[in-house]
């Protein structure tokens, strides 16, 4: 009797065997497959949801980075707006009129989302690591990946975020901790100035 | 029968200062390193006084701790070790390291229902100019941004101003927040911070011995681990001071007692003369502690040192009562040499006494300890000498004639004119320069920490950008709502100082505290607004009726929202700047305006002019305010030392009649050439110096008195020489002290006492020798 429950519990241990494996999430494979260029620009479409509102606000522009230096998303519909993001700053100005400058120095959550942010952009896998406990899967030449926060500070912002790509990062959705999420969808990449 | 009473009060005196001892010993002996207490209390006002300690406060009870090191990992786990073992010390009352994840919602809490009232001075001045269509185009810009910095809060505050306000709310030191750690910014290794506050001074020798301990244990287990320990803080400083003292005392103590006890080998060639030499001083000294614990309840480290010096003259007596004892019949000593030792003691009481008259608590210490100390050894050699040499054989003292000798190879005044002229024409120019040198009263000559203390603490203050440094304006007015009107109106001048680069940058209280009048100015500004552009902000994002009157009804009930003194003391974002707020009484109010830079000779000049026309506004600088204090002191105690010699010079005319000069006169050139030697070697005079001309006139005039009154005998030169070489020992030898206190000390006694034991006897009456 003693040994029949043994040996089931051993059967029950290799049946668990293979989750362990998967749950093991491979950056390295996804670093084959996704690639972070110097340049890149596209566009994209923008649903940013309030939940207290039940009300989601849509927006369409274009976009660039420059590896290490600068994002610029530039927000065409229904208004426009461009935010320039840099390690150090970000300003956000509509046609000549500069309507809010942050500089990371004096602001240290806003450092952090932006820091995020360009590393979600720019799939920075190892940076992401160090921010996020990363799991997902990888098929073939496309990927999906869940990001959930390891620093307490950070969950008081961001709840989790959901990336989709294949080369590139194709999808994005950052939940935060109230309930809003803001979805992204990019088309026409390029990496040619 | 004679000799019975003699026992008596030996033995009667032997039972007082047992008595005072443990009367005073009963109790634990404190004893005090800090520089700052031996300063009188700031004679400006208390309010000053009061917004100085509070500043100085908020450093000496601090240590910060960085910790730095390639691994990250390791390196946090090390912070969280290192607090939680700072925390079981018992001198710790706090030690900081992390945000709480619930610390930004707490601040938001605790701030959210005054964004209305407080607005940031940019939003203000917007508001002001009517540029209305900004606050709209931001709330948008935000909504349709991928990333905001602070959530919009569409109903509460739709054109986000407790955004703006909490972005200002910004600590002013260099940190960051790094997996809930503090995070030093822009180093190149990884490095953070940690926050100790103490529960006390650090000027506890105890305190010191367990946070040091414990740092240097540490220091060297992290470095196993490849992590460095850096620190920054006033109690290192204090650990220094009293550290240096202590080296300073084994190390330049015990060379001199070695020293004394050789000389004292040498010339009497047996153990008794030199224990008895001992025990005068050092009951003279254990005395002088007992008094000094129970009237000012601790003794000074400073005092115990000059005390100790200037009680250090009561060898005189001894060796006096010694000497003649070799030559003189047990019964004959004490009635042959008591006119001399009397007068000795009279005068250097005297001149010691006076220095009480200084309201300076440092010095006023000195005097109960210097003049108790030689009371003591005083009455230990007039009263238990006798009874403990009453059988001694009489031994010949080779050393006597040798000395002798020596002393009438110097020339006589009486004899060699030429030699007077020359020691006048010295004295002259000695005169001539200590007039035209110019004084240092430089705070620098209280600094004891060493060079490398030093480089780390500014190497530390850079990464942080902080400074300590004690320069403020104090705003004074009748409530802090009228001192914060009052900041308001001189930030505006001080603003284009700043734009003109002639100052830093500041803080004041109205800075995170806008007066209630301004607060109120701002609702209505906001009000404005709402009119202006709610709606059209709400029919862009196609928000219902419905939503815009719950905008409104929102801003209707923060109407009376307004901080006051009391509720901004309770707020988690104001405990970095509580100290800007020095007292919150009727008719006596203060708060501070605070620069986050140096103010150099020029920057105070301009905000002096600024501020001289009105008497509430006040420049302080506790760094010049110490240096003045100095300067005051050194004046006076320049008066006290010249006092002491019209006291002396009094009584001692009533003595000597006309012969006075050779008494008076070698101590006094000698200390003016002393003073000239310092001004040439050391570049100006400082009051340390003065303090120890003091030490220089008591043996100085005890040489003279001596030598006058046993007319000139060769014991007599021998216990006056002793003397002194016992003292340049015991205090020239502080000359290589590295604390500048006592080098300046010991310097001064140096050449002084040096040029005492030559001119003495140039000034003695010429004997034909016999």
């Amino acid at each position: 009797m003693k040994n029949v429950s043994l040996i089931r519990l051993f059967f029950f241990c290799l049946t668990l065997l293979p989750s362990l494996v998967f749950a093991q999430f491979d950056i390295n494979e996804l670093n084959a497959i996704s690639s972070s260029p110097e340049f890149l620009q596209g566009q994209f479409v923008q649903q940013k949801y309030l939940n207290d509102f039940d009300v989601s606000l849509e927006s369409t522009g274009k976009f660039d980075y420059l590896q290490g230096q600068n994002v610029h998303w530039h927000t065409l519909t229904p208004i426009q707006n461009l935010v320039t993001m840099t390690p150090s700053s970000i300003v956000s100005s509509q046609g000549e009129v500069e309507v809010m400058s942050l500089q990371a120095e004096s602001n240290p959550v806003v450092t952090l989302l932006s820091e995020v942010f360009f590393s979600v952009l720019t799939s920075q896998w190892q940076q992401l690591e160090s921010y996020f406990v990363i799991s997902g899967e990888v098929e073939a030449q496309t990927w999906s990946v869940l990001l959930e926060p390891k620093d307490a500070a950070l969950a008081q912002a961001i709840s989790h975020v959901e990336l989709k790509g294949d080369a590139y990062l194709r999808y994005l959705k950052f939940y935060e901790s109230n309930g809003d999420y803001t979805e992204i969808h990019f088309s026409q990449l390029s990496q040619q100035k | 029968m004679r000799h019975k009473w003699q026992k008596v009060a030996a033995v009667l005196w032997g039972l007082t200062v047992i008595g005072l001892l443990i009367l005073a010993f009963s109790r634990p002996v404190t004893f005090d390193s800090s520089i700052m207490s031996l300063l009188p209390k700031s004679q400006q006002q208390p309010l000053a006084q009061q917004a100085i300690d509070q500043t100085s406060a908020r450093f000496s009870k601090r240590l910060l701790l960085l910790l730095s090191g390639e691994d990250e990992t390791s390196l946090r786990q090390s912070v969280v070790t290192l607090a939680q073992e700072l925390q079981a010390l018992s001198p710790v009352s706090e030690v900081r390291w992390q945000v709480e994840s619930n610390q930004l919602e707490e601040l938001r809490q605790g701030l959210f229902p005054y964004r209305f009232a407080l607005l940031d001075p940019a939003a203000r001045e917007d508001l002001l100019t009517g540029n209305y269509s900004l606050f709209e185009r931001r709330t948008l810009g935000n909504l349709f941004s991928p990333l905001t910095a602070s959530k919009v809060e569409l109903i509460d505050d739709p054109f986000g101003f407790y955004g703006l306000l909490s972005q200002q709310q910004t600590s002013d030191i260099n940190i960051q927040i790094s997996h809930s750690f503090l995070k030093v910014k822009n180093t190149d290794v990884p490095t953070y911070l940690l926050l100790v506050t103490f529960n006390q001074e650090p000027y506890s020798l105890v305190m010191q011995d367990i946070v040091m301990g414990f740092l240097s244990a540490k220091t060297k287990t992290l470095a196993e681990n490849d992590i460095l320990l850096r620190s920054s803080g006033m109690i290192l400083h204090a650990a220094a001071g009293a550290d240096q003292a202590r080296a300073e005392i084994s190390s330049i103590g015990i060379g001199s007692l070695i020293g004394i006890i050789l000389i004292l080998l040498m010339v009497f060639r047996r153990l008794k003369p030199i224990v008895l030499m001992l025990l005068p001083v050092s009951i003279g000294c254990c005395s002088a502690i007992a008094v000094t614990l129970m009237m000012f309840q601790q003794v000074h480290l400073i005092t115990l040192a000059f005390g100790a010096g200037l009680v250090g003259v009561s060898i005189d007596y001894a060796l006096h009562f010694v000497c003649e004892r070799q030559y003189s019949n047990p019964q004959k000593v004490l009635p042959k040499i008591l006119p001399g030792l009397l007068l000795g003691l009279f005068s250097s009481v005297l001149a010691y006494a006076v220095q009480a008259f200084a309201p300076f608590p440092g010095l006023q210490q000195m005097a109960v300890f210097s003049v108790v100390g030689l009371i003591a050894s005083w009455l230990t050699v007039v009263l238990v000498f006798p009874v403990l040499t009453a059988k001694d054989t009489k031994i010949s003292l080779p050393l006597a004639d040798k000395l002798f000798s020596l002393r009438n190879k110097i020339p006589r005044f009486s004899t060699h004119p030429l030699s007077l002229v020359l020691l006048l024409g010295i004295s002259a120019v000695a005169l001539g320069v200590v007039i035209k040198g110019a004084p240092q009263d430089d705070i620098r000559l209280l600094q004891t920490s060493p060079a490398s203390l030093l480089k780390q603490e500014q190497s530390i203050q850079a990464m942080l950008g902080t400074n300590s440094s004690t320069q403020f304006i104090l705003v004074k007015g009748q409530s802090v709502e009228a001192c914060l009107l009052k900041e308001q109106q001189l930030f505006k001048h001080l603003k284009s100082l700043q734009q003109d680069k002639l100052i830093p940058p500041f803080q004041g209280l109205s800075t995170h505290l806008p007066p209630q009048a301004t607060q109120q100015q701002n609702y209505a500004l906001v009000a404005e607004l709402y009119k202006e552009k709610l709606p059209e902000l709400f029919k862009k994002l196609k928000f219902d009726d419905a939503r815009l009157i719950a905008a409104n009804l929102a801003f209707e009930q923060a109407k009376d929202s307004f901080l006051s003194v009391e509720n901004w003391l309770t707020l988690e974002s104001s405990e970095p700047w509580q100290d800007l707020l020095v007292r919150d009484e009727p008719n006596n109010s203060a708060t501070i305006i605070r620069f986050s830079g140096y103010l150099n000779q020029q920057a105070k000049l301009s905000i002096e002019q600024l501020i001289a026309a009105d008497a509430e506004l006040i420049l302080i600088d506790q760094v010049s305010n110490i240096s003045d204090v100095m300067k005051q002191y050194r004046v006076q105690v320049t008066e006290l030392v010249l006092l002491a010699y019209m006291v002396v010079l009094m009584i001692l005319v009533w003595r000597y009649k006309m012969q006075v000069w050779r008494v008076i006169l070698p101590p006094f050139l000698a200390s003016i050439m002393a003073l000239a030697s310092i001004t040439l070697i050391e570049g100006g005079m400082n009051m340390f110096h003065l303090l120890a001309l003091i030490l220089v006139l008591g043996i100085g005039l005890d040489m003279g008195i001596f030598m006058a009154e046993s007319g000139e005998s060769k014991h007599t030169w021998l216990a006056v020489s002793l003397s002194s070489f016992t003292s340049l020992l015991a205090f020239g030898l502080l000359a290589w002290s590295n604390t500048p206190v006592l080098h300046h000390f010991g310097l001064t006694v140096l050449i002084g006492l040096t040029l005492v034991w030559l001119i003495t006897p140039a000034m003695r009456v010429h004997k034909q020798k016999t």
